[in-house]
């Protein structure tokens, strides 16, 4: 007798069933090639910043006028200029990796702090309303109208110029961006039936805020954060250009930029290679963030 | 004729759950000044269904927000008294309040698309009110949480604990909402349009839960809706609102059987009968809601109404009782009383 070939119809394997946490896993893990190249050149950069000695084969600050404004490959008995030297003859090479570090440092951390603060204060705003949003509100288009240079040159007469004083004052500017963002998020969010919904559960303001609000609030200011970064960079090498930032002769990716210009028609590297290398973390950093971003957000899971 | 007299005493009453008392609501604007509440009085028992209809902008949602202290900003609550399980709510600080939220009144939302947070598995945010108000260790809320999936109905609760709210159906949601709302066992729950997002056969699933969960956990409910078929299929008493008045309150036979307020009736009438051979036009009630910032003296239903007279144009008449058993209208020439001339 033949036996009827049929099995029973299995229930396709749904994600429904997964316990959270691997659920989770499985959903951060998926795509995660499209970012290899981009979290390839950040560990670079990273490493680089955190140890420039390992990479650069030479004095990053030692002059040798004899040798000014050679192409990038030039070889003499000290060893080899991969990127070739510039005006008073340092090595671009090692500038470049020596200037990773002030770079990162100063971009990031301003970053950080100008969205903490901006953040936290945009989520008051929205969420208390009324005079405490028309104080902060105010305060940050008050800080939005004073031109940058002005405010950067003020707080550095105070406190004096230093790598620490250059990320308080680019904190201290760039939280209005955040601040706005952050507000609206909040009031849209506010006014959502959930959020009324867990107050008619009886839920206390702080857990509001922390529980439903901060999740929303914080993938607009991811993505705001990543943009900045690059901004950061140059806003760096512009308060260092007018002597109110890193000192010379300190390398910084911005400070080159700006030096590397005057000579841009004799010497093309001075410039491009710190640019190159400021494109290079600014697209990788904002491709991190759209990630992140895309993964926040639970409904994308459905693509 | 007062209404404290006609109405049986509410204060001495262990079975009264909400006991809303000559309760009036303003808005106060920049530039005008709306009294969306006139005088309302009503008290639900203990498992009791009491649907609040009437259409939109008569002050159902009010009374509903009134109940639980979330009024928007510019309403003040300027006369009257709410009770909820015995004690006055009227002047109760936000924070004892928020005490009562969620653990002895509670609410379910209109929108099962929006009341549910998109970024949360459904069961965390069941679990989030026993967080707020019962103090169990978490393998107990979960426990609590997958009982609740259970007895709301939700097939394999173990798995739609970790789900979010997009992986589900409407249904589904309305579903959740509900365990939320009974997750500390509330004395009452507010359901505010509760099926109205939903399709026809969702709608009659969900009316059965609501019914189901009254007769399991003796819980009260005050529903608000203005589909007349909904009220009839779940509640007991029926309070009809119009312009901020409760116009007519009985139980939901009595009312459907023998309305007395011409408007009632106009509603009745309005719903088209498959069995009636309609020549023309559906009936409707003629005439528009009156605006609430200039209420004429007398009945707000006068200009609308086929009876009214000269009494009507004055004096705004109180709920009365009308004869039969439990119904109260407030109308001076009610419909199927001939002893008051025209």
């Amino acid at each position: 007798m033949i036996k009827p070939n049929i099995e029973t119809p299995q229930l396709g394997e749904r994600n429904t069933a997964l316990p959270l946490r691997e659920k989770r896993l499985k959903f951060w893990k998926r795509d995660w090639f499209q970012m290899l190249p981009f979290s390839v050149i950040i560990v670079i950069f990273v490493i680089v910043a955190l140890a420039p000695g390992w990479i650069a084969n030479h004095n990053p600050n030692l002059t040798d006028l004899a040798i000014r404004l050679k192409n990038p490959g030039f070889h003499n008995a000290t060893g080899t200029y991969l990127l070739g030297t510039d005006e008073l003859g340092r090595d671009v090479f090692s500038r470049v990796m020596y200037g990773a570090r002030v770079s990162l440092l100063v971009s990031l951390c301003s970053v950080g702090v100008s969205g903490i603060i901006g953040g936290l204060l945009g989520i008051i705003a929205g969420y208390y309303g009324r005079i405490v949003e028309t104080i902060i509100m105010r305060l940050a288009d008050m800080v939005l109208s004073i031109p940058f240079l002005l405010l950067a040159i003020l707080t550095v007469a105070v406190l004096g110029p230093s790598l620490f004083n250059l990320i308080v004052v680019l904190g201290l500017v760039r939280w209005p961006r955040y601040a706005r963002v952050a507000q609206g998020k909040t009031l849209a969010t506010v006014n959502q039936d959930f959020v009324k919904g867990v107050i008619a559960l009886g839920a206390k303001s702080g857990r509001v805020i922390i529980r439903h609000i901060i999740p929303e609030v914080i993938p607009p200011l991811i993505v705001i954060g990543t943009i900045e970064v690059g901004l950061m960079i140059i806003y760096e090498a512009s308060l260092s250009f007018i002597g109110l930032g890193v000192q010379p002769p300190t390398a910084s990716w911005g400070t080159m930029l700006s030096e590397g210009q005057q000579y841009l028609t004799q010497a093309w590297w001075l410039a491009s290679f710190p640019g190159l290398a400021i494109f290079l973390i600014v697209v990788s950093i904002n491709m991190f963030g759209d990630y992140i971003r895309d993964r926040l957000d639970p409904k994308s899971k459905r693509r | 004729m007062s209404l404290e007299s006609t109405m049986q005493p509410i204060n001495k009453d262990d079975d009264v759950v909400l006991a809303v008392k000559d309760l009036f609501l303003e808005f106060d604007n920049f530039d005008s000044h709306v009294t969306a509440l006139h005088g309302l009085n009503f008290t639900i028992r203990r498992g009791e269904i009491l649907g609040l209809v009437g259409e939109s902008g008569c002050g159902k949602s009010l009374t509903s927000l009134s109940s639980i202290k979330l009024l928007p900003k510019n309403a003040k609550i300027t006369g009257g008294e709410i009770q909820l399980a015995g004690t006055s709510i009227t002047h109760l600080p936000e924070k004892a309040m928020k005490r009562l939220r969620g653990n002895t009144i509670s609410m379910i939302f209109q929108e099962p698309m929006t009341a549910l947070n998109p970024l949360i598995p459904v069961g965390k945010q069941i679990e989030e009110s026993l967080i707020l108000h019962k103090k169990i260790s978490r393998a107990k809320r979960r426990q609590r949480v997958i009982e609740l999936l259970q007895s709301v109905g939700i097939p394999e609760p173990e798995a739609r604990y970790h789900q979010f709210p997009y992986e589900l159906s409407g249904g589904m949601r309305q579903r959740i909402m509900i365990a939320m709302a009974l997750a500390c066992d509330p004395k009452l729950i507010i359901a505010d349009e509760p099926t109205t997002a939903l399709d026809v056969t969702i709608q009659s699933q969900i009316l059965d839960l609501i019914k189901d969960i009254r007769e399991r956990y003796q819980t009260s409910i005050l529903i608000i809706t203005h589909d007349l078929g909904v009220v009839a299929d779940v509640a007991d008493k029926v309070a009809v609102m119009y312009a901020g008045h409760i116009v007519e309150i009985a139980t939901v036979h009595e009312l459907y059987d023998h309305p007395s307020h011409p408007y009632t009736k106009g509603l009745l009438n309005s719903i088209p009968d498959l069995t009636t051979d309609y020549e023309g036009e559906l009936d409707s009630i003629k005439g528009s809601v009156p605006d609430l910032s200039a209420l004429p003296a007398g009945c707000p239903f006068q200009d609308r109404c086929k009876n009214v007279s000269e009494k009507c144009r004055v004096q705004n008449p109180q709920l009365a009782p009308t004869g039969h058993a439990d119904h109260f209208v407030a109308c001076w020439h009610p419909i199927g009383d001939e002893t008051i001339g025209k």
